[in-house]
């Protein structure tokens, strides 16, 4: 078994406040702790510690306070932005991963809490197994991807074209200073309260942490908004001619706010890759809108499936449920399968529909101009439909052979300046992926005011130092 | 040093698209997939630097050179199990991302270099020396077999090995017992040395093939056709790493549960448990994963009576391994125990009274776990030994009429056109349940068989299969409906009726055992459109 190097200044004391068998600072353990699932790398970490509980995380800033040492918390590392990734040397990377425990599920309230470190996957089985759902289940990525981790990066994924993003689902937080205090957010600033209302009394605190990349504080308990499993669920296909009219039909279902999840497939080439007899039988189809209603019971849904049929047909023509359902019953393994084509190079950010249109357009033309599938390189162009009417904007490369990688970069760079400069796009998460487009754009003010909010809660900027340029 | 072995595997490496999922993922609510936490070492020691996520960064960075070789990588390199969890849940390339081969070669070079773990090296002495890992008397391998028929001429060898031969010599009686019981003409090879199994798996590659030559010879010289393995791991060796020395030979292997079932199916030998027993099924990694036999010894302990089979939370090509596997066991033993209790808490959570594997070794390290669970731990041959019955249970079924589902698969067989778009290879469980829910809670079908594509039609099989890409499952009014269809198009009509449009009467409904993109490519997607399902109503 791997032993520890037992060269990190804090390691004795995280020891001491973990346990020898959650400590490591060896080599290859340092090494595996700095990637994520995005391509950066910067400095490895110094120490990766695996606290089991509060009490423990809040130890660990104490004595990271003390000696000023820089601490970076981390779910999983299956982020596609690189934010949770150590951008200084000799931090103590916290892997909340063994926080990964169910505290209650609150019928009287609607509201589960949970450790931060646990998955998505997991969760939405254990509130299953007692009858209960999440509104937002949870990043593409919901395998590994932890609770904590999506809250820090604003995630976006299942079930948010009707419940909107990760931290729309939050009502309160417990989170641990950089200088060790613990704070509970949301009704539960009363000790004697529960968590169930957000907005109570003060400031609404929780915004304060919720997609901060884990800068302000440790999340390390999160309750969330439940509901009771739906037994109405429906599903629909339909196949557009154009981006255009696929879009359009996307931004009056998304108004309306019928569906669960409404994704958009925005190109041939992306049929091509994922679903390629589909362009067999029609030779005109451009575009797939996939549906997924659930309602409270199957009358309910079929309803409103006759809605979304009469809306979508206008435009375009049924497909049957195939991938839709396909697609909602193989949750979070969608994705996986692209990999095939080489290592993804992502570009998620959010926009108005109605902007889709022109976004796919110029992407096109991106990957025309660089014969990127002359280069054994592929994307693929997908969008979901976001809480009130806006979407994600997802065109992911793949990098085919590594030999592509300068070509891939310079494709990915000019398709991060298109994105961000039509329609008034911005990108959810930030992180390494977006940084420098985001910090160039952002005004002064706006920036100050967070360096100001960063030097009170953390006078030592130890917490993930040097993210969001802070 | 050089890694020109492992360098062949970079182009792998470089599809992991580093999700984690190998790590972390509990696919079982959200995808219906029984996996939870695919690796067992990961999850005892809880650093990702022994998931496949974080094995496959190390792998790169050793080939780039930038790291030397030293102590924590030869510990690193050994502590792997190499069960396959983590291949069997990557989505990344067609059959998972092939980290336990890319440990088997690292494992292999390192030895070639002279790096490797003294316990590997005591095995690789005992086996040269005794022939058997556990540095036995080799000429008292079979003695507690006696009167078994040694080196005979015989259709059938029965392969020991070392560990039913050494330590779980109740296995090896069992075996032998179920044998004369079916009347089998069989016989045990009268030089029998250790498989190679984990001097194959250790890296000790160059010594196993020696031995593997041997045995190859021995079998040459019974002239048997069949040889059978009650151990999951010879199996598998014999299957695998065997393969490119067999010359020609024509030889089939099987293991002894699917050799069982053969005999029972042919109604041959029958099972009852004298009273009602809750069991449930530790499928071994060499198996399941490795050779994809999943159901044949699921179908055994259905079929005795008496016998209610109960799942663990992960199981058939997810389960988690018993961690005795790939030399764990002899350089790590107290990791191998705590993988064993995990393991062993899932199958005390299903209440059975009998946890039934079929493999020596996962058998031995359960046991050692064990202790004071209060679970009853056999193996298979065991447990059907105990079970043997001279009356027959089958003869009552096949004389009974057709069933729905026997007629189902009848009508499938005269309408091989229904599977026409779909590669060969290609299989479907069909299931019938009496309500969606008992399929959405994974309740056992009412009866279910599988149809396999084959190059010029189809073959309909009873039960479900060991790999299907997709199991269906239908209402039993959906496939009376159904096998009153006039012609394929009208099959296709009403199935996609059922399916899009279904009641609580009749319903159709799919689980996918692989991914869309890789289904779709497989013609499933041609396959759906001419069953109804991608139905276009507004274009016909």
């Amino acid at each position: 078994m791997l032993e520890s190097a037992e060269h990190h200044p804090a390691y004795d004391e995280l020891v001491s406040i973990s346990g020898e068998e959650n400590v490591r600072d060896g080599k290859l353990d340092l090494l595996v702790y700095s990637r994520d699932a995005s391509p950066f790398q910067f400095d490895s970490p110094g120490v990766v510690v695996r606290p089991g509980c509060t009490e423990e995380v809040a130890e660990i800033m104490r004595v990271a306070n003390g000696k000023k040492i820089p601490v970076v918390a981390v779910g999983a590392r299956s982020s596609i932005n690189g934010a949770p990734l150590p951008r200084v040397s000799g931090a103590i990377m916290l892997d909340l991963t063994r926080m990964d425990y169910l505290r209650e599920v609150d019928e009287d309230t609607m509201t589960v809490t949970v450790g931060a470190g646990l998955r998505w996957a997991e969760l939405i089985h254990l509130l299953k197994e007692k009858g209960f759902k999440l509104g937002f289940r949870g990043p593409y990525g919901g395998n590994a991807g932890t609770v904590g981790g999506s809250l820090s990066g604003n995630s976006i994924g299942c079930g948010a074209s009707r419940w909107g993003g990760a931290c729309d689902s939050v009502v309160g937080l417990e989170v641990v200073l950089p200088t060790g205090e613990i704070i509970r957010t949301g009704s539960g600033w009363n000790p004697g309260s529960k968590v169930f209302a957000r907005y109570s009394t003060f400031n609404d605190l929780t915004g304060l942490f919720l997609g901060d990349h884990g800068t302000l504080g440790v999340k390390t308990e999160v309750t969330l908004k439940v509901y009771y499993t739906p037994s109405g669920v429906a599903f629909a296909d339909y196949g557009f001619e154009s981006i255009e009219d696929c879009a359009k039909v996307m931004h009056e279902l998304q108004r309306r706010k019928l569906a669960e999840e409404l994704v958009l497939l925005g190109d041939k080439n992306s049929i091509e890759l994922l679903a390629n007899s589909y362009l067999d039988f029609w030779s005109g189809l451009e575009c797939i809108l996939a549906v997924i209603i659930e309602e409270e019971d199957e009358e309910l849904a079929n309803r409103k499936k006759e809605i979304v049929d009469r809306i979508a047909k206008r435009d375009g023509r049924s497909l049957g449920t195939f991938l839709s359902k396909a697609h909602w019953t193989d949750m979070f393994n969608m994705v996986q399968p692209l990999f095939d084509s080489g290592f993804w190079y992502n570009t998620c950010h959010l926009r108005p529909i109605s902007t889709l249109p022109e976004t796919v357009k110029g992407a096109l033309k991106i990957f025309e101009k660089y014969d990127v599938k002359g280069r054994g390189m592929n994307w693929i162009i997908s969008a979901l439909g976001v809480d009130r009417s806006y979407c994600t904007g997802w065109i992911t490369l793949f990098m085919g052979p590594s030999e592509n990688r300068e070509l891939m970069e310079k494709v990915w760079g000019e398709l991060k300046q298109l994105e961000l400069s039509t329609g008034g796009a911005v990108p959810y998460w930030c992180g390494p992926l977006w940084e420098r487009e985001c910090l160039s754009r952002v005004s002064p003010a706006f920036h100050n005011l967070l360096r100001k909010i960063k030097g009170v809660l953390d006078p030592n900027n130890i917490l993930h130092p040097t993210v969001f340029g802070l | 040093m050089n890694f020109d072995g492992l360098a062949d595997y970079l182009q792998q490496m470089e599809k992991c698209g580093r999700c984690a999922d190998c790590a972390y993922s509990v696919k079982i609510s959200t995808a219906k997939k029984h996996v939870s936490l695919p690796c067992p070492i990961r999850n005892v020691l809880g650093f990702e630097t022994y998931s496949a996520r974080g094995r496959i960064i190390i792998l790169k960075k050793l080939l780039e050179g930038e790291l030397e070789i030293d102590e924590d990588i030869v510990q690193w390199a050994g502590l792997c199990l190499t069960c396959a969890g983590c291949k069997e849940t990557c989505l990344a390339i067609e059959g998972g991302i092939d980290v336990p081969a890319m440990m088997e070669c690292l494992r292999r070079e390192l030895v070639e270099a002279g790096y490797y773990l003294d316990a590997h090296a005591s095995i690789e002495k005992n086996v040269l020396e005794k022939f058997n890992p556990y540095g036995e008397d080799h000429e008292r391998r079979f003695e507690f077999l006696n009167p078994t028929p040694i080196g005979e001429k015989a259709d059938v060898v029965y392969f020991v090995g070392c560990t039913s031969s050494y330590r779980r010599q109740e296995i090896a009686k069992a075996t032998v017992d179920l044998l004369n019981k079916a009347g089998v003409d069989f016989t045990v090879l009268e030089d029998e040395r250790c498989c190679g199994s984990t001097l194959f798996r250790t890296g000790f590659v160059k010594t196993a093939k020696e031995f593997a030559k041997h045995n190859i010879n021995q079998i040459s010289e019974v002239g048997a056709k069949t040889v059978v393995f009650s151990c999951a791991g010879c199996y598998r060796t014999f299957a695998q790493d065997y393969a490119p020395l067999w010359n020609g030979k024509k030889v089939k292997l099987m293991h002894i549960v699917e050799f069982l079932k053969r005999l029972r199916d042919q109604n041959k030998i029958s099972f009852a448990s004298p009273q009602r027993v809750r069991v449930t099924y530790h499928d071994p990694c060499h198996l399941g994963r490795h050779m994809n036999v999943f159901e044949d010894p699921r179908s055994l302990l259905k079929s005795t009576a008496n016998v209610e089979l109960v799942e663990m939370e992960t199981n058939r090509r997810y389960a988690h391994c018993c961690g005795a596997g790939s030399g764990v066991k002899k350089a790590f033993p107290d990791i191998a125990l705590q993988i064993s209790k995990q393991r062993l808490k899932e199958a005390a959570e299903t209440q059975a009274e009998i946890l039934v594997s079929a493999c020596p070794f996962c058998k031995t390290n359960l046991v050692d776990g064990a202790d004071g669970l209060g679970i009853k731990i056999m193996d298979i041959t065991e447990f059907l030994a105990n079970n043997y019955t001279e009356e027959s249970t089958i003869m009552e079924e096949l004389e009974r009429e057709l069933t729905l589902g026997q007629r189902f698969a009848k009508y499938l067989d005269n309408h091989p056109k229904i599977f026409a778009d779909l590669v060969p290879d290609s299989v479907v469980d069909f299931s019938l349940f009496d309500t969606l829910e008992n399929f959405e809670d994974e309740k056992p079908p009412l009866e279910v068989f599988h149809v396999v594509r084959t190059e010029d039609g189809i073959t309909v099989q009873e039960g479900k299969a060991n790999a299907a890409d997709v199991e269906i499952a239908f209402s039993p009014k959906a496939v009376e409906n159904l096998i009153s269809s006039s012609d394929e198009k009208q099959y296709a009509k009403r199935f996609g009726k059922f399916y899009n449009e279904p009641t609580e009467e009749t319903w159709i409904d799919f689980l996918l055992n692989r991914s869309t993109r890789v289904l779709i490519r497989m013609g499933y997607g041609k396959f759906a459109r001419e069953a109804g399902i991608l139905e276009d109503e507004d274009a016909y």
